[in-house]
């Protein structure tokens, strides 16, 4: 390819975008001529360059565009969907034939998502620059390059700052001398030293007013240029609103999309992720939603199905909420169809919000028929991770009849982020915020040591504990944490870990950087991001780490099924205690049952054989006492024994529950999990 | 290898074992003369020009890399090192706003005390560039291209490729893109996509 043909597949992309666009808004408004007008002339220059860089086939389609919208430019008819519809094919095959010439050969091409980005509108060509994503880049670098600059020189006036301190406590002791003879000498120095600290006061200030200049100056441009990547959504709204169209005309259903703020900008990358997410939000809610013409009248809707993009900044973060006024999603099909793939038994109870979190999962479908588009359970599932990978969230919420809305929410950018800076063993490591679950400070005594590793409380959770030294230096070079540490609680999908480490430092955003040629990919480095002095930091990956801490507790749980034994039930009503009491029994190994309610926990004790029961007092219905009592006169319960766990700490209590049978009673406020774990393992007859 | 026993048969005046000390003096004052001289030289015409190569040591071993070969020479600052790093990789380091792996040539070359905290950084590898950390940076000398001496399969890596002399003692002249290679290799790079 010469650079010609380079110029050329460049300026095709943008004229069969901005024709696309075009075309959508001249269906809508048949007889705007300026809308015409532009599609004739975008067609016109496309077969213009076609033919000098002697792309024939091409230059033939935009000719017939051409001609085809010649006839309207009068304005005695108007141009019909159906017409518009044939022209969008033509688009296509030149979409087509443009991508047979070959991957673009910008600069760009480094980032792959961001070469795949759809160009700028059209018509913001004479108001926008076209900026190359690397040139940019690189000015960015320069800017980062001269912040750094700015590290010496705050060292310097720290420096300053101290020289001024000791001048003050010499002159101090000067005074004191006075006291004890040679005025005169001690006159003459401190006249000196006060000439000095005035000379250090004004560097202060002016090294200080300076350094705030600059900070602020060197901000601004920065984030300024940052600004100038960034991408208006309105680029990729032609390919959604396309899709849409395509899906519903192969379906036989009539759909209508629109959307409002395009003009929301965010970085060519995440852009471009959010639209694969979109377009598999799109034809789902096409081919799930929306309901043909004869179901939608019957019900009293519209004939004409609607699916409506709000797009929205938030800070920070964009929300992307596409709603369709369509069927709405049946939480009992979901439910059945969970329980068909196995992701949920179909016995749990599971609210609406839990059942439509299910939609997220993959291979998850309650669609009758595998389309073309959907169905086959691949489509919400790759929205959930494209929202993951970008930092971002994903929610849903349906009412059956009235339609679905999900929402992805990203950030602007990635390549700004927010993160907790902590410190172990004298190297510093950065944590992105947006994983934090929060921090506390930890005993040792309050790591527990369980059969998969130790675990610390955070709220009623058990979480897994890992010093960052075991992350960041496997091999296991000795930094011991401190008596007392600090712990970063990380949540990631559904797992959480605990890093120990030395002291945490703050937080601060920084400009993160993928890991350089032949750094390979270190387990639970994300990349890197450079402090003051220009030197690498490294930024952690909380989903790596987690999916470490995964495996790490899958090998031990299969190293661990060795000895067999019997499951425990636990039966409380309150499902924070039932959740607490799980999460520390399955850490040390055992395997746990639960129940809400006494009558319950009944049922499911005859189902299956248990080696303990562990109840709570106070519970609607039937009481814990009562429970006891009643397992200990079954002769096929009352050799398993019952732990009491309840927040009744009277003698009185303790004696009610001895005489009913428990082999154990544990006061909730003294709640101990060594002394709970090890009573258990008592009574299981194994050692803990 | 061969590289050294060609240094150990040249005869280098006195070469009994008391007066390497004095050889090898007297070898670092000859690099040091040519080294200045060649600031005190006319600049000549590009066509008559001379291959500058720089007189390196690694893992203990003198060694020569042409400097057409290596995008940049730097110090080396602070390194990072990377958890579950492959022998050789000593971490990463920012050089003007730009992240680098680290990587010991001594290791690359499969020779001992590897892992010696490098004092000098050589950029090389084009596009995908990595640093590779030497001990000590001798002397940067032009020399006659005609100095250059092809080797043939003269060590089993194929590291070397040429042999130059300098200051009356040779030295193999270090192909960087194997070397570049290996350092990615090692590190397990699947850089896909990367055009």
């Amino acid at each position: 390819m010469n650079g010609l043909e380079d110029y050329f597949r460049s300026e095709a992309n943008e004229i069969v975008e901005g024709l696309t666009r075009d075309l959508l808004a001249l269906e809508k408004n048949p007889v705007d001529a300026t809308i015409l007008a532009r599609c004739l002339r975008l067609a016109h220059t496309l077969k213009g360059a076609a033919r000098v860089v002697r792309q024939t086939r091409i230059g033939e389609m935009a000719h017939t565009i051409e001609d085809a919208l010649a006839p309207f430019r009068d304005g005695e008819d108007t141009i019909t969907s159906d017409y518009v519809s044939d022209l969008l094919r033509i688009l296509e095959r030149i979409r087509e034939e443009i991508t047979k010439l070959g991957p673009a050969r910008a600069p760009a091409a480094e980032d792959p998502g961001a070469s795949v980005a759809p160009s700028p509108p059209i018509e913001d060509r004479l108001e926008t620059v076209r900026v190359d994503i690397a040139d940019m880049d690189a000015l960015l670098e320069g800017l980062s390059e001269a912040s750094i600059q700015i590290g010496p020189l705050n060292g310097g006036l720290v420096a300053l700052q101290h020289a001024l301190r000791l001048a003050g406590v010499v002159r101090q002791e000067l005074e004191l001398g006075q006291a004890t003879g040679d005025r005169g000498r001690g006159a003459r120095l401190g006249a000196t030293i006060t000439e000095i600290a005035q000379s250090l006061a004004h560097a202060e200030r002016d090294i200080g007013a300076a350094l705030g200049r600059i900070e602020r100056e060197l901000g601004e441009v920065q984030s300024r240029a940052a600004t100038l990547r960034l991408l208006p959504v309105g680029a990729i709204l032609g390919t959604l609103e396309l899709a849409a169209r395509d899906t519903a005309e192969t379906l036989g259903k009539n759909v209508s999309f629109s959307a409002r703020g395009g003009d929301v900008r965010l970085e060519g990358h995440v852009l471009s992720a959010v639209r694969d997410a979109l377009l598999h939000v799109v034809r789902n809610a096409v081919d799930h939603g929306i309901e043909a013409s004869e179901e939608r009248l019957a019900q009293g809707k519209s004939e004409m199905g609607r699916i409506h993009l709000d797009i929205e900044r938030r800070g920070r973060m964009v929300a992307f909420r596409c709603t369709d006024d369509g069927r709405g999603i049946d939480a009992a099909a979901v439910r059945r169809a969970a329980a068909r793939r196995g992701l949920a038994t179909g016995g749990e109870e599971l609210d609406e919000e839990a059942t439509l979190a299910l939609v997220f999962r993959a291979g998850l479908t309650t669609a009758a028929e595998v389309t073309e588009f959907s169905g086959r359970g691949v489509g919400l599932d790759v929205v959930r991770e494209v929202a993951s990978r970008l930092r971002g969230s994903v929610h849903l919420s349906s009412k059956l009849g009235e339609g679905t809305t999900i929402e992805i929410e990203v950030p602007v950018s990635l390549s700004s982020i927010p993160v907790l800076s902590v410190m172990f063993g004298g190297s510093t490591a950065l944590v992105p915020l947006d994983a934090v679950r929060g921090t506390r400070r930890v005993t040792q005594a309050e790591r527990m040591q369980g059969p998969d590793g130790e675990r610390i409380l955070f709220g009623d959770r058990a979480v897994p504990f890992t010093p960052l030294g075991a992350v960041l230096a496997p091999e296991g070079e000795g930094h011991d944490l401190p008596q007392a540490c600090s712990a970063v609680i990380v949540q990631s999908g559904e797992t959480w870990i605990a890093l120990g480490v030395d002291r945490l430092l703050g937080t601060m955003d920084v400009v993160l950087r993928p890991l350089p040629p032949g750094a390979g990919a270190p387990t639970a480095v994300a990349g890197a991001a450079f402090d003051a002095q220009g030197d690498p930091l490294l930024v952690l990956d909380p989903p790596a780490l987690s999916r470490a801490s995964a495996r790490k507790a899958t090998t031990t749980a299969t190293t661990r099924v060795a000895p067999k034994r019997l499951p425990i039930l636990v039966i409380d009503d309150s499902l924070t205690t039932r959740m607490l009491e799980q999460s520390i029994l399955e850490a040390a190994g055992y395997e746990v049952d639960l129940s809400a309610s006494a009558e319950e926990g009944l049922r499911k004790a005859k189902a299956r054989k248990y080696g303990l029961f562990i109840v709570d007092v106070e519970m609607p219905g039937m009481d814990g006492f009562e429970f006891t009592a009643t397992t200990r006169a079954d002769p096929t319960l009352r050799d398993v024994p019952v732990i009491i766990v309840t927040s009744l700490a009277t003698t009185k209590d303790r004696e009610k529950g001895s005489a009913a049978g428990a082999s154990a009673y544990i006061v909730k406020g003294e709640f101990d999990q060594k002394h709970f774990v090890r009573k258990v393992a008592e009574l299981l007859g194994v050692a803990s | 290898m061969n590289v050294h026993s060609q240094e150990r048969d040249k005869p280098s005046e006195g070469a009994q074992r008391p007066g390497v000390a004095i050889a090898s003096e007297r070898h670092v004052a000859e690099l040091r003369r040519a080294f200045d001289a060649s600031f005190a030289a006319p600049p000549r015409d590009a066509e008559r020009s001379g291959e500058l190569v720089l007189a390196i040591e690694a893992g203990g071993q003198g060694y020569a890399i042409r400097l057409s070969d290596i995008d940049g020479v730097h110090e080396c600052r602070k390194l990072v090192p990377l958890p579950g790093s492959p022998p050789g990789l000593l971490g990463l380091t920012g050089i003007r706003g730009r992240l680098f792996a680290v990587h010991a040539l001594g290791s690359l070359l499969g020779l001992p005390a590897a892992n010696e905290t490098p004092r000098w950084l050589l950029i090389a590898g084009g596009a995908e560039p990595v640093a590779i950390g030497v001990a000590s940076i001798e002397a940067c000398l032009e020399v006659n291209p005609a100095d250059l001496v092809q080797v043939e399969a003269m060590d089993g890596e194929g590291h070397v490729r040429e042999i130059v002399t300098l200051a009356g003692r040779a030295r193999g002249v270090l192909a960087l893109e194997s070397l570049v290679a290996i350092a990615k290799q090692r590190a397990g790079d699947h850089r896909e996509g990367a055009q």
